[in-house]
């Protein structure tokens, strides 16, 4: 489904698990072969994309940040060292949205959040329990809507570290920041989390 | 009732603690506290639970299509990439030597001038250059005396008039104005100005490439 709001993301999807086979198309992407590169990026692009709206808060710039991360990702692919593909996409894919974020903390413009703007979806039908689903969905689109509330620097923290699995260390190397700011960070932005989602309370316990 | 009496941790500890910041974890006196105080607990639990629906965020789908894959470069854009920059270098060096020119050009017009003498100099063989044959200049005063040169077609200022000597004896005053005399005498391979007027013409093609070069890689570039 087409965005209709240059802020909100298009639809979710769900997390993406690495490729079957991915080990072996990684190491014909690092080859050079282009299409086993087309292959990766196509498989990580919900989950670059993701990473990258929920840290600019804006459609566009995440998919500008997403496509600045796949040209980094092929400069370097070939000195990948192993590991985990899908954390070094994220990582590269952070540092793109990180980049652009702080350009634009420069250039402050007057776009701001809109916290009844959010990933609101309706309920799939198909799905075997449509009012779980349609809960679990109203869950996430209240989360996005937190997230976007919250101060740049807490948000990026918040959404690398517990959105995205990166540990303080990887947060820190991310942010180029010290490791015990980015713990405040943390600390303090699940705490506003926290605030925030308080009259959604009900939505955690099903 | 005892834990209402005591001070309830920092929250940011108690957000520590739900992270399993391991800085935090091994603090055995918070972990006591906040196992026997319901409040803290209640803290640690909705944070804790917080963090479990955050990691389940799922992905989301771009908002356009993205290009997967960079282009391939064409060897057409590398190109380009050298011709932009040997263009400023290739213009300067151009402009260079049309200022050099210039300078030597009107260097040449303002000794002549200085001298009372303005065209005509080309059938002098000791002034075809501004330079005599050992390298160093000549002056303008020793083109301006038939007599100094001996030369035949050598300058004479007689009555201030811009006469030629002609190579006719019989007709030795013939006066030609050579203000306005044609341009073959203006130009003659000997004239004085003539190396200058060369500089200036080469450092007109020179700029000429320069812009070439710098509109052509913009045009590939584009």
């Amino acid at each position: 489904m087409p965005p209709t709001d240059p802020r909100s993301p298009a639809s979710h999807g769900t997390r993406t698990a690495p490729l079957p086979d991915e080990a072996a198309v990684v190491a014909r992407a690092m080859a050079g072969d282009r299409t086993a590169f087309t292959q990766l990026m196509e498989h990580y692009q919900s989950a670059c994309y993701g990473l990258a709206w929920r840290l600019l808060g804006d459609a566009d710039q995440a998919a500008d940040a997403t496509q600045d991360a796949f040209v980094h990702a092929y400069d370097a692919i070939a000195k990948f060292r192993g590991g985990i593909f899908r954390s070094w996409m994220l990582r590269i894919t952070a540092n793109a949205s990180y980049d652009i974020l702080r350009r634009a903390q420069r250039r402050p413009t007057t776009v701001l959040p809109d916290p009844e703007e959010g990933a609101a979806e309706l309920p799939d039908v198909d799905a075997p329990n449509p009012v779980v689903e349609a809960a679990r969905a109203e869950l996430y689109r209240h989360l996005d809507v937190a997230l976007r509330l919250l101060p740049p620097d807490q948000r990026t923290a918040v959404v690398l570290c517990d959105v995205y699995g990166m540990d303080y260390h990887e947060v820190a190397d991310a942010t180029s920041s010290a490791l015990g700011t980015v713990k405040s960070r943390i600390h303090r932005g699940r705490l506003r989390l926290r605030e925030l989602m308080a009259e959604h309370r009900e939505l955690f316990e099903r | 009732m005892t834990m209402q009496h005591q001070i309830h941790p920092d929250d940011e500890r108690l957000a520590a603690l739900a992270g399993a910041d391991p800085d935090v974890a091994a603090d055995t006196e918070l972990r006591a506290h906040v196992s026997a105080c319901p409040q803290c607990t209640g803290v640690v639990d909705e944070l804790t639970t917080l963090q479990s629906a955050l990691a389940e965020l799922p992905d989301l789908v771009p908002s356009r299509r993205l290009q997967l894959i960079p282009p391939v470069a064409e060897p057409r854009a590398k190109r380009s990439g050298w011709m932009r920059r040997l263009a400023a270098p290739v213009m300067a060096g151009g402009f260079a030597l049309v200022m050099v020119g210039a300078i030597g050009t009107s260097g040449v017009l303002n000794a002549f001038s200085n001298a009372g003498q303005f065209q005509n100099v080309g059938d002098n063989p000791a002034v075809g250059s501004p330079l005599d044959a050992a390298g160093e200049e000549v002056s303008p005063r020793s083109l301006t005396s038939g007599g100094d040169t001996g030369a035949p077609g050598s300058l004479s200022s007689e009555d201030g008039q811009q006469t030629r000597a002609s190579d006719d004896e019989s007709t030795p005053t013939e006066p030609i104005v050579t203000n306005t005399d044609t341009n073959r005498e203006i130009f003659s391979n000997n004239d004085p100005r003539l190396p200058w007027l060369v500089l200036i013409g080469l450092g007109v093609g020179v700029l000429l490439a320069g812009l070439y070069l710098r509109f052509s890689a913009e045009s590939r570039a584009g």
